[in-house]
């Protein structure tokens, strides 16, 4: 492998990366709050990517304003969701497993209504960057990639400074890790959840959007990508934040390179061999190793 | 435990009645698509009642069954058409190299919770591509054809009934040998890991062997199952065996009702049956499905099962036998870790 | 005489925290050693590392004159070191009767075949099993519950089916955490006899508890930790007068009082 292809595969990789990173945090911003794996998540990213290209069709605004309304709409869904629907089961008293179960039922939901509305063809996402590659040293990078790099990151860093320095995040930060302390210390429970799964989908529409850009935007266009956030998340260590960034520009990575030096065909059992493996030396992912060496 | 409410004798008689319409159905209903898509049912009823010893009395949550399902299927099909051996020597082999290839499995069963169910998904994933992928062993995305229908000995159960009742037998055996495992030696031990792994290591029981042995039944069970499945499809691709049949199969589950077996049965009806029956319905047709998955899941952990039972128990006015106090429940938002997930 | 149960400079580390530090310790046949201790003196983890729920970072442990150290729990329940949990560790979705038997497990032999086909031989084992749990429950007093689920049971009874769960294989070693606590006086005092007569039928015991009046009125011998440490060791009486006993419980609210009553 030449130098100049290395760094393309590598930045095609960490572009791919923190779509995958960003959908990871959502997942783990859900488990964290309410211990349910958010089947639908993936179906958030589509309703991002397909609010962000129905923006572009009635007024031809810039990226990050499709980028924005992407975002605003997957939080908007994803809050209608949990009020509507997982808040509905937990005031019923339904067992966890039920109410994951549930959002395997959303996730089928979404992807037909998708269907419906913005029918089975995929979408073209409106050319939006410069054509022209940039070059970094010998080699040629589309600006494309780059640019979802900057934006994947900047939503990231957002995320984070949100957490640790806005009232709500570090009310939705203490919820997480005792939701019943949290209570007694006076935070709406019903209102964090809420903002949880508001941000999870934020985060979700921005990866829709980036993924569409990327390549289309199609009713089932989220599944797949995010079945692989999950497992990135997983990598990274249920539930750490930090973990869920890293497992998925790392999954990310290990996919393009698999791809390239080991076979097309199986590059999606390369990253879950490597999951299999990382649990089975740590069994809470990478956030463990992080933790034992504490 | 998962003892039902419900007296014995009423219990027997339900089973026998139930077993009764199922061998009259293909007979009172001749249409060849109604007995095809039932015995369908009955194939994967077979698959979740194998999960349910799983996740139901385990403790396990396994996403991965689909990959043993197909293993079964793929090794049935390949046996009687590239080897022309005959189908009961297929049949047992599907469900033996399921249950060996389980065993590479071993060393993931020490996860938990959702970690053990990401791994059993990444396991699912791996085969479906080898599935995908070695088309001199699979035919590939083209699959395999021609696939021949069962037979025992001198009887080759051309038709459809014939081979609904074959089926069906394989799951009443499935169902009495689960039914008779659970109250055994080997049955409460599985039941003592899900319910407190240390106090079942303190009472002499190696917890890693047992949560193997688990998988491993599960498999051969799930194995016979794909066997089944491919000598009633006469075709085989590996797109009925991707990592969303596992989670199909997780579904038939949890919406029978985890920790019945009756409810694995019910589960896989209602979740292939329906999206047929809901066919009238068109292109809203999945749309109305998952809406109804979601309106299942509030039926709280006993699934339609649990359902079924408490509405005949009104019918029949009778009251419940047991005590069991309603489990405390903390406030809706506040998180409980489930079993399957303690850590 | 050999100790049944020997403890050789035993120690487990969690992370920076020395849990259990360096305790020797030998269990003679028959005995029934109290292991007391302010809070965090090591107690419970010194419970998990004779029954094998966690492993030694460094030291020996002899039994019966094997070298069992750093064997997992199961192998060690089946050398017959049975435990109860001082927080309750039933399976509470099954029958008390099911939860005896699991205790018997390792007394049995048939497994998913025997099951399946119920074969004489397997009947036969259940038939066994059957009998032994409910003995061991007539020894507690629940036989009576035997049909009820364990979550149904009052608060006292749950610790009894913790025991009868625990002597139905006849262990050699019995480990109690705490048995007598939540138990109102009168519940304590039968406690104290069921103590005396599963003792009575040659299984050795090693009994921690807060209770000071059931350790001193159980007890042959008794051992003090403190901070992980082994503080002291001797018969009720010579633990009375200790001093450094004595200092180690001081200033710690509620146990002054008790042992004081004592000395």
């Amino acid at each position: 492998m030449s130098g100049s292809q290395f760094i393309e595969l590598f930045v095609g990789g960490l572009a791919i990366g923190c779509i995958y990173s960003l959908i990871a945090l959502g997942f783990t911003m859900i488990i964290r709050a309410t211990g349910v794996l958010h089947f639908a998540q993936g179906e958030v990213v589509m309703l991002g990517a397909m609010f962000g290209v129905t923006a572009h069709h009635l007024l031809p605004l810039p990226f990050i304003a499709l980028l924005v309304a992407g975002m605003v709409f997957g939080g908007l869904a994803a809050v209608a969701i949990e009020l509507g629907v997982y808040r509905t089961l937990r005031l019923r008293r339904v067992p966890l497993m039920n109410i994951i179960i549930a959002t395997v039922g959303m996730s089928i939901l979404l992807q037909n209504t998708g269907q419906l509305v913005w029918g089975s063809e995929p979408i073209a996402y409106p050319k939006l960057f410069a054509t022209n590659a940039y070059s970094i040293g010998p080699a040629r990078v589309a600006p494309q990639l780059v640019w979802i790099i900057v934006l994947g990151i900047l939503v990231m860093v957002s995320l984070q400074l949100f957490l640790a320095f806005t009232r709500t995040g570090r009310a939705m930060q203490a919820a997480a890790q005792s939701p019943e302390t949290a209570q007694l210390m006076g935070i709406n429970l019903t209102r964090i959840t809420a903002y949880t799964y508001g941000i999870s989908g934020v985060l979700g529409g921005a990866a829709g959007v980036l993924l569409g850009s990327l390549f289309y935007a199609s009713f089932s266009m989220g599944f797949l990508p995010a079945m692989k956030a999950f497992v990135a998340a997983t990598l990274g260590g249920l539930g750490s934040i930090g973990g869920a960034m890293a497992g998925g520009i790392l999954f990310g990575l290990i996919e393009t390179f698999a791809a390239i030096s080991i076979s097309t065909s199986y590059k999606d059992a390369v990253g879950m061999i490597l999951l299999i493996l990382i649990l089975l030396a740590w069994p809470e992912g990478l956030a463990g190793l992080i933790r034992q060496r504490r | 435990m998962f003892k039902s409410e419900f007296p014995s004798a009423y219990l027997w008689i339900a089973r026998i009645v139930v077993l009764a319409i199922f061998i009259v159905l293909p007979f009172a209903y001749p249409q060849k698509y109604v007995v095809h898509i039932v015995n369908l049912a009955m194939i994967f009823a077979i698959a979740a009642l194998a999960l349910q010893l799983l996740l139901g009395f385990t403790g396990l949550l396994s996403i991965g069954q689909a990959a043993f399902l197909g293993i079964g299927a793929y090794t049935s099909a390949i046996l009687t058409t590239t080897y022309k051996l005959p189908f009961e020597i297929a049949f047992i082999t599907a469900g033996l190299l399921a249950g060996f290839a389980s065993l590479t499995l071993v060393p993931i069963t020490r996860l938990r919770g959702v970690y053990l169910g990401v791994a059993t998904l990444g396991f699912s994933i791996i085969v479906h591509l080898v599935f995908l992928n070695e088309e001199w062993l699979t035919g590939g995305s083209f699959g395999l054809l021609n696939i021949p229908s069962p037979s025992l000995g001198p009887w080759i159960l051309k038709s459809e009934t014939a081979n609904y009742l074959f089926c069906l037998a394989v799951l009443v055996a499935a169902f009495i040998a689960l039914h008779r495992l659970l109250p055994s030696r080997f049955g409460r031990a599985l039941q003592a890991i899900m319910l407190d792994e240390d106090a079942t290591r303190a009472s002499g029981i190696n917890v890693t062997y047992y949560k193997s042995q688990a998988f491993v039944v599960a498999a051969v069970i799930t194995g016979f199952a794909g066997s089944l499945f491919a000598h009633h499809a006469h075709y085989l691709n590996p797109n009925d065996f991707t990592f969303w049949k596992s989670i199909e199969v997780l579904l038939m589950v949890a919406v029978g009702g985890i920790g019945s077996l009756a409810g694995a049965i019910v589960g896989a009806f209602v979740i292939t049956l329906l999206p047929e029956y809901l066919r009238v319905l068109d292109e809203y047709r999945m749309v109305i499905f998952g809406a109804m998955l979601i309106a299942f899941m509030g039926l709280g952990h006993r699934g339609l099962a649990g359902l079924s039972a408490a509405v005949a128990m009104r019918l029949l006015r009778l009251r419940p036998q047991s005590d069991i106090p309603s489990s405390p429940t903390p406030h809706a938002d506040a998180v409980a870790a489930p079993r399957w997930s303690r850590q | 005489m050999t100790a049944l149960l020997a403890l050789d400079r035993l120690t487990r580390r969690f992370g920076g925290v020395t849990a259990v530090n360096s305790v020797s310790m030998n269990v003679q046949r028959g005995e029934i050693r109290g292991l007391i201790g302010p809070n965090g003196a090591g107690k419970t983890t010194t419970l998990n590392l004779i029954s094998g729920l966690t492993a030694p970072t460094s030291g020996r442990m002899t039994l019966l004159e094997q070298d069992v150290t750093g064997e997992p729990a199961h192998r060690l329940a089946e050398r017959g070191i049975r435990r109860t949990f001082q927080n309750l560790k039933l399976f509470t979705e099954l029958t008390v009767l099911q939860n005896v038997m699991i205790g018997l497990h390792t007394n049995g032999k048939s497994g998913v075949f025997e099951a399946i086909l119920a074969t004489g031989k397997q009947r036969r084992e259940e038939k066994m099993m059957h009998r032994d749990s409910l003995a061991a429950l007539e020894t507690v007093g629940l036989v009576d519950q035997a049909g009820r689920p364990a979550s149904a049971l009052a608060y006292g009874h749950r610790r009894l089916l913790e025991i009868a769960r625990a002597i139905v294989a006849r262990p050699t070693l019995l480990l109690l955490d705490e048995p007598a606590a939540g138990l109102n006086p009168a519940e304590a005092e039968a406690l104290v006899a069921l103590i005396r007569r599963i003792n009575a039928q040659r299984v050795t015991m090693v009994l921690v508890e807060h209770h000071m009046d059931v350790i001193m009125a159980a007890c042959s011998r008794i051992t003090v930790l403190n901070y992980g440490q082994k503080l002291a060791e001797g018969t009720p009486a010579e633990i009375r007068a200790n001093e450094s006993v004595i200092e180690a419980y001081l200033g710690r609210a509620g146990f002054e009082e008790r042992i004081v009553a004592y000395a």
